[in-house]
């Protein structure tokens, strides 16, 4: 009888002490998991519910590869290594796949766990989320890849079909589109994507430099070229050999410069400032430009020749503005970053904030979204983003009072006649494809316009 | 839904199970399936040298329909524009999962992945 109370009071003891350490285990910020022999989780925290998004009713039980779906279960996975070996695993970088379908960056650390006897009965796991140090990182080192490319818009789903082959091949490609709209990004992945995506990525702004410093910065220069050249200075051309440069505003170069570049390209030779020899390099050439190249050369303002051997293949991006959908996408994106890098836990904008920015136009694209998001998160001090957040100028522009249309501009008449003038106007006059824009047939377009005295 | 018309289907696998990961998946089966019934599969090795090779790959077997565990959302947009139908978040033997697919009764795992917060509001309009 007396030993039955022992045991009974040793058992609470126990299970108080196991609740006790569950608690501390709660409490802290690193996620933490147990598994057995077999994988399955015996143990799952509060903190690793929180950056798996896995409940721990969900986790228990489960293999642990089917929790935490991270890049290394299926090949190497560091459990499995602790438990064979017996030697722990100490701060290893991997990622896993949230809930949401994003990749958390971790670091992980392993140990074995052994009963009172010393025999292995399974592993531990312990992992801290390295979203903001990730997000820091990528920040300073601009490392983006293919992946980074956040859209889902027909006209972007067309270029990204095509960049895995225009990325195989040397050829130069012109990217041109509105300041904003992700030229960088779509160079960067071209990079990535090519059999030179182990060589250099060097990016020039021809628009930030002046001609001469652009010329020495482009070719480089050799010791004594001018009074301040103490030593040889290799160009950027130079430090792309092997890799991808990538000239970034090619439309504001001078003509002088036009004409070096032309030969760099024709030659894939240059001549360092101050040199007698030519130097051959083995670059790829990727050029963007917010500007109309082709207008520029019909204003005479930009080389033809120099045009064609840019204009090998050419992705023009859409404004964001023409690509309304990826709005939502990308305001999502960039609070799930913003959260990461300022450690805070906004979940979205409001049904208001979100409508505002599906009517405004965006000048600055999508590097405009992302300022908006920002300031906005600057500001909020609640997990929903409102409107009072966004800057006042983006609220003054959607406010702007519109010209309310009167009664007679209202009827549908009206409205049909204007349709039916537009359509004309844009085919110049060719009824059958106005009658195709407008879905209708060409009889009813002839009827209706001879109703309103349009022929 | 039951396929009746043949249709591809591609499981990554890992051991005799769905591969918990889609994107580090090294092994994929290739079921060809018509009327309910498997008629033919095959085993490929997945080379993930880039994306591009990745698809590829798919897009060269003619999968109609991917059934992975995990899939991180570029993966599922990218395959999607390529007109593959996705079930994610499948987990068990490869087998059992083919069995229920055969029957018409397998679903997503997790129906809202990569439907982030704000798309499931917009998507009647942009879908």
């Amino acid at each position: 009888m007396l030993r039955e109370k022992i045991t009974l009071t040793e058992m609470e003891g126990v299970k108080e002490a196991r609740s006790f350490f569950e608690i501390i285990l709660d409490s802290i910020s690193e996620g933490v998991f147990a598994v057995n022999k077999e994988w399955q989780i015996t143990y799952f925290n509060h903190a690793a519910e929180k950056i798996t998004g896995v409940s721990k009713e969900e986790a228990l039980g489960r293999p642990c590869y089917e929790v935490f779906h991270a890049n290394i279960c299926q090949t190497d996975c560091a459990l499995k290594k602790t438990i064979k070996t017996g030697k722990p695993v100490i701060d290893l970088p991997i990622n896993i796949i949230n809930r949401e379908g994003r990749k958390i960056p971790l670091s992980i650390s392993t140990a074995v766990l052994r009963d009172e006897k010393g025999k292995v009965v399974g592993g531990v796991e312990t992992f801290r989320d390295l979203s903001a140090v990730e997000e820091l990182k990528r920040e300073i080192t601009k490392k983006y890849t293919f992946e980074d490319i956040i859209s889902k818009s027909h006209e972007i789903q067309k270029i990204f079909e095509v960049l895995p082959d225009i990325a195989e091949s040397d050829a130069t490609v012109l990217i041109q589109g509105p300041s904003g709209s992700g030229k960088e990004l779509f160079a960067k992945a071209i990079h990535n994507l090519s059999p030179r995506h182990h060589g250099p990525y060097v990016v020039v702004n021809c628009a930030a430099l002046p001609d001469t410093l652009l010329e020495s910065e482009l070719f480089g220069y050799v010791k004594g070229a001018f009074t301040d050249a103490k030593h040889d200075k290799p160009g950027r051309f130079a430090l792309a050999h092997k890799g991808t440069i990538f000239l970034d505003e090619i439309g504001d170069i001078s003509p002088a410069m036009q004409v070096k570049l032309l030969r760099v390209l024709q030659e894939k030779e240059f001549e360092p400032l101050g040199a007698t020899k030519s130097v051959k390099v083995d670059v790829r050439v990727i050029c963007a430009t917010n500007k109309d190249l082709a207008k520029l050369v019909a204003e005479g303002r930009f080389r033809e020749d120099l045009y064609y051997r840019i204009n090998v293949i050419k992705i023009e991006l859409p404004p964001l503005s023409k690509r309304r959908e990826d709005i939502p996408l990308l305001i999502d994106h960039f609070i799930h970053r913003l959260n990461a890098k300022m450690n805070k836990n906004i979940i979205g904008v409001s049904d208001e904030v979100l409508e505002f920015l599906m009517k405004y136009e965006f000048p600055g694209n999508v590097r405009e979204l992302e300022n908006i998001i920002e300031h906005a998160f600057i500001l909020c001090r609640g997990s929903v983003i409102q409107l009072e957040h966004l800057p006042r100028e983006v609220i003054e522009t959607v406010r702007k009072p519109v010209q309310i249309p009167t009664e007679k501009e209202l009827s549908l008449e009206a409205l049909e006649i204007k349709a039916i003038k537009t359509a004309l106007q844009k085919h110049r006059g060719h009824r059958g494809r106005a009658a195709q824009e407008l879905g209708i047939d060409k009889s009813t377009l002839w009827r209706k316009m001879k109703r309103y005295g349009l022929l | 839904m039951v396929y009746y018309k043949k249709t591809i289907v591609g499981i990554p696998v890992f051991g005799n199970r769905v591969a918990p990961r889609f994107d580090c998946a090294l092994k994929m089966l290739i079921l060809e399936v018509e009327n309910g019934k498997l008629l033919r599969q095959k085993e490929i090795t997945l080379s993930w040298q880039n994306p591009l090779s990745i698809i590829n790959q798919i897009r060269s077997m003619a999968v109609d329909v991917l059934i992975c565990g995990a899939i991180p959302c570029f993966w599922m947009r990218v395959l999607t524009w390529h007109g593959i139908k996705i079930i994610s978040w499948v987990s068990g033997e490869w087998q059992e999962v083919l069995n229920l697919f055969l029957k018409g009764k397998l679903v997503n795992g997790w129906p809202w992945h990569c439907q982030h917060r704000r798309r499931k509001r917009w998507g009647y309009k942009f879908n």
